[in-house]
């Protein structure tokens, strides 16, 4: 029996061995979502993974051109130059502290003023019997799809002292004269970055707001909670993860933000550390830029990990069942117009006015002079003129122009569309694997972009794909290349918006669809997917509004050939002429708008609808 | 007179290092067979520092019936995708025009990523000192001021300008993006001697060194002066030159920005007078890649952009062509590039080498 036993003992170890590395990969074939989650990874692995790993090289190796600087070795050799200068040389505080001290100011206040006014926004659309609700609702999101820099010319043309010479802005020119800290600097800074991300809170809440279950709050006041204290104890604590990952994202935005500090810092040499970067890069140190952009990737990778700590224990709630509770609205009374009329007068000043002076300064043949006679269409459709502006002909007539509009569009759609695919994907299978390493590497993973500033992904992005790499050739000066590092930088949020709207969904419905016997593809494509139309849209429409008015990371990118609105207003303005660059930012406004409307009538939906906005 | 010996050692030293860098020696070309060869490539690609390269461009598809593209970017972009584009054999750039002497002579020469490329057509007519590498074009970069706020030059001695009377109010291009700028340094470095001379002819007594030397000194002060740094010669121009300002700065800008005087309503002239110099001479160096695409077309046009294109910018004032049978501007108040020379430093490619690793940190340090 012994030996009877011990001779297939072996063969049997064996074959269970076999056994189960057979089961294993049958279950992995067999589970969708198991197999979709390894392909993903390995996508956002090559996508993010190896582009992070590059720049952690490129940090300490030397540059060809520093091989003046460092005396006795060659290209490509491993180098500690970089670290030295950046971190203690005579230009640290310069290159490195007070960079990382101003933008840890700007982030954290322009967080909390983002947040306070998306939040407010938020609960009166959501919550209350706000007149004017649609309009307000529709009307809340528009800053940010304007490009970021919109609000800071526009700060520029009204605030703008005689410090930095040149023509001043509209007050001064009506005798006001305006210290360095209203013109320039943090304070400009903080306005016109919170007012361009609020609506990232105002969205991401705002659908907290909407989605929970408005039975706990009705539960609540039949136990005899008062408003407040409803608010505070039930309502505050259910859209908390929201307003923590509003936070989260908005934080690590404005970490990364680098148009706003160019335009409104760069004039007083007030720099953060994504415009000292973009600095370094620009002045021929990318090792400097590097290193740079590791703290950068660092300082936000710290705020996701407190951000996971926080949310990680209130991730759980599922707050959405298959029926749909009429929301019970709270009653302003009589000041339900005051409050509409502050929130529109807020929404006044910080979309009409702006867009105003902005497109009054395109009319204006000589900046400065408000007089009818100085009145002009040169800019918009004026042939050219030899010795103005390099002779260029207005922006309607400029082929350039042209081409770099198609350029936009087509990077939206492209973007748009294959990060939305991504999103769902990710948020499918993250949230149906929840628990497993794979579900939250891919979370991780799908998030790091995130932490890269856009300036140092559009670099990284340039140095790693100039190279032919395995089977993927040298997609350099290819549009390809920038619809891919697009795409790339939208991860994050698809998948974010992605999984959260998985997390709405519940388990429930799609238990629903295999008791009934539909296979995986029909309960996406019947159940999941349906069910998502508002997530869906928002994965479709916000990434395709942030690639029509992405600047940072696309500009290192560009090429001749590929030129897009947003690089081409930059130059404009990089090169001083501000009519153009001007005209450009409202053609780009204009095209966002008009784009956004026609995908919303193509989707069917609009994007107030998933606000609430009824 | 030191400016002439500056600018004879500058010549000697670049015809010195001429012997070192790859010079394509053009004797025997076939230009029809180049002519044909380039119109079979089809497209010409430029990258380049100056808008009127489209001018230029313009005039060589209109000859020539071959499409140019070409871009705009300053001298680290240029270098930093010429490197690129090699590595990746990537379709780029033909022809590069860069005014960074010290990536031209330290990078992309000497490892090849371009090469200078002198026309048979044009050897005996550019002056042998222009050839290596090749130079097409001088542009003056001068300090001016507000002729609305001051009757006369408000500065006489570049000294003044380390004064509280100029502290914030010095326009110019900030020097961490403008390779020229930071070659000025260098040159105003080597002419120490010539610094502290002019410090003691400004307050009528000798400098007191806290740095090594009264051309450090200088940079140290100006820095410490808080310039106010633009992107563009534009901004800077405008920043010194529009009206109804009440207290204007003075800027260091190119001389060709005065062409747009009438049409942007400016108030601007040039500190003739200031010493020891009113600012510095810079050359434009034109190279083909060395894996050019379009390696007749790059030919070509670099033959086009001596002979005829160089009118582009030569067309206004404040342009020298080194094709000596392109005068300067009729406008011209001095009367071309030696006699500017004289008045401003020119810069020295091998200067500007020597002090490139330290210049920029230097700069960077004080003005903070």
């Amino acid at each position: 029996m012994g030996s009877y036993s011990a001779q297939p003992a072996a063969g049997n170890k064996l074959a269970v061995h076999c056994e189960r590395g057979w089961n294993r990969s049958k279950r992995i074939l067999s589970n969708p979502p198991l197999l979709l989650s390894i392909v993903l990874l390995i996508i956002s692995v090559y996508l993010v993974v190896v582009p992070l790993i590059s720049v952690l090289a490129s940090s300490v190796t030397l540059h060809s051109r520093d091989t003046l600087r460092v005396f006795g070795k060659r290209p490509g050799e491993f180098t500690t130059y970089y670290l030295k200068r950046v971190f203690a040389s005579d230009i640290s505080s310069v290159l490195f502290y007070e960079p990382l001290m101003n933008t840890l100011i700007i982030s954290f206040l322009m967080s909390v003023l983002a947040i306070s006014i998306g939040t407010t926004i938020a609960w009166f659309v959501t919550r209350t019997d706000l007149p004017f609700k649609r309009f307000i609702s529709n009307t809340a999101v528009v800053p940010f799809i304007l490009p970021s820099w919109t609000l800071s010319l526009a700060w520029l043309t009204i605030f703008k002292n005689r410090t930095i010479g040149g023509t001043t802005g509209i007050l001064e020119y009506f005798g006001v004269q305006l210290p360095d800290w209203i013109s320039y600097g943090p304070l400009p800074i903080i306005i016109t970055m919170a007012l361009h991300y609020y609506p990232f809170t105002y969205m991401l809440v705002g659908s907290a707001f909407r989605d929970f279950d408005t039975r706990l709050e009705e539960a609540a006041l039949v136990l005899g909670g008062n408003r407040w204290t409803i608010l505070r104890r039930v309502v505050l604590p259910m859209v908390s993860p929201a307003i923590v990952s509003s936070f989260i994202l908005t934080i690590s935005r404005g970490i990364g933000s680098f148009s706003t500090p160019v335009f409104l810092g760069n004039p007083i040499n007030y720099r953060v550390l994504s415009t000292r970067m973009f600095a370094s890069l620009q002045a021929g140190s990318p090792g400097d830029a590097y290193m740079i952009a590791i703290v950068m990737i660092l300082l936000a990778a710290t705020f996701i990990f407190i951000s996971n700590r926080v949310i990680g224990k209130r991730k759980s709630f599922v707050t959405i069942s298959g029926q749909a509770p009429k929301a019970k609205l709270v009653s302003l009374g009589k000041w339900r117009y005051v409050a509409s009329g502050c929130i529109l007068l807020f929404l006044f000043a910080v979309i009409v006015v702006p867009l105003f002076v902005l497109a009054a300064d395109t009319f204006m043949r000589v900046p400065g002079v408000y007089s009818p006679s100085n009145f002009t269409l040169h800019y918009w459709i004026g042939k050219s003129i030899p010795g103005i502006l390099d002779g260029r002909p207005g922006i309607l007539r400029d082929a350039d122009t042209w081409r770099a509009f198609f350029n936009s569009v087509k990077l939206g759609l492209s973007a748009s569309v294959l990060s939305a695919i991504f999103g769902i994907l990710v948020g499918y299978t993250v949230v149906r694997l929840r628990g497993t390493w794979l579900s939250s590497t891919l979370d991780q993973v799908s998030f790091l972009p995130y932490l890269i500033p856009s300036i140092a992904f559009g670099a990284i992005y340039l140095s790693l794909f100039a190279q032919q790499r395995g089977p993927i050739p040298s997609l350099y000066g290819t549009f390809m290349l920038i619809i891919l590092a697009t795409t790339a930088k939208n991860f994050p949020f698809a998948a974010k918006s992605g999984i959260s709207a998985m997390i709405q969904l519940g388990h429930e419905i799609e238990e629903a669809g295999i008791i009934a016997g539909a296979s995986w593809l029909t309960r996406m494509r019947r159940l999941v997917l349906p069910l998502q139309r508002s997530g869906l849209l928002n994965a479709l429409i916000l990434p395709f509004i942030s690639a029509m008015r992405e600047l940072s990371m696309v500009v290192i990118l560009i090429t001749p050939g590929t030129q897009l609105l947003t690089t081409l207003t930059f130059r404009y303005s990089d090169y001083g002429f501000y009519h153009m660059s001007n005209a450009v930012v409202l053609l780009l406004v204009i095209v966002i708008i008009v784009m956004r409307y026609i995908m919303q009538k193509i989707t069917g939906a609009e994007l107030s609808e998933g606000l609430g906005g009824n | 007179m030191r400016r002439f010996v500056a600018l004879l050692l500058m010549l000697s030293l670049t015809l010195m290092l001429g012997a070192v860098t790859t010079t394509v020696c053009a004797a025997d070309e076939d230009w029809d067979a180049i002519i044909a060869a380039a119109k079979k490539e089809g497209l010409l690609v430029i990258y380049n520092p100056s808008s009127r390269m489209g001018e230029a461009a313009e005039g060589f598809t209109a000859k020539y019936g071959i499409e140019v593209q070409w871009a705009k970017m300053n001298d680290v972009e240029v270098s930093d995708r010429v490197v690129r584009e090699h590595e990746a054999k990537a379709r780029g750039a033909d022809v590069i025009v860069t005014e960074d002497a010290a990536i031209l002579m330290a990078q992309l020469l000497p490892q090849k990523y371009v090469i200078n490329y002198v026309p048979s057509t044009c050897k005996g007519i550019i002056p042998q000192e222009y050839q290596d590498p090749l130079v097409y074009q001088f542009q003056p970069r001068i300090f001016g001021y507000n002729t609305e706020a001051y009757a006369e030059s408000p500065i006489k001695n570049l000294w003044e300008l380390t004064t509280p009377e100029w502290h914030g109010k010095i326009a110019m291009r900030d020097p961490q993006f403008t390779s020229t700028n930071l070659a000025w340094f260098a040159e105003i470095v080597e002419a120490a001697d010539e610094m502290a001379a002019a410090y003691e002819k400004c307050f009528g007594e000798p400098i007191t060194l806290t740095t090594p030397n009264a051309g450090w000194e200088f940079i140290k002060r100006l820095a410490n002066n808080k310039p106010i740094m633009f992107n563009s010669d534009t901004s800077v121009a405008e920043a010194v030159g529009a009206k109804g300002q009440a207290d204007p700065p003075v800027g260091l800008y190119v001389l060709s920005k005065h062409r747009e005087i009438p049409a942007k309503n400016l108030a601007l002239e040039a500190c003739y007078g200031l010493e020891p110099c009113m600012g510095y001479l810079y050359p434009a160096y034109v190279a083909i890649t060395a894996n050019a695409a379009s390696p007749n077309a790059a030919k070509l046009f670099v033959s086009y952009l001596l002979e005829e294109g160089v009118k582009a910018w030569t067309k206004d004032l404040g342009n020298f062509a080194t094709n000596p049978t392109i005068p300067s501007h009729p406008d011209d108040p001095l009367g071309g590039t030696e006699a500017w020379a004289k008045v401003t430093m020119p810069l020295n490619a091998q200067t500007t080498v020597k002090y490139y690793g330290e210049i920029f940190d230097f700069w960077m340090k004080h003005a903070k």
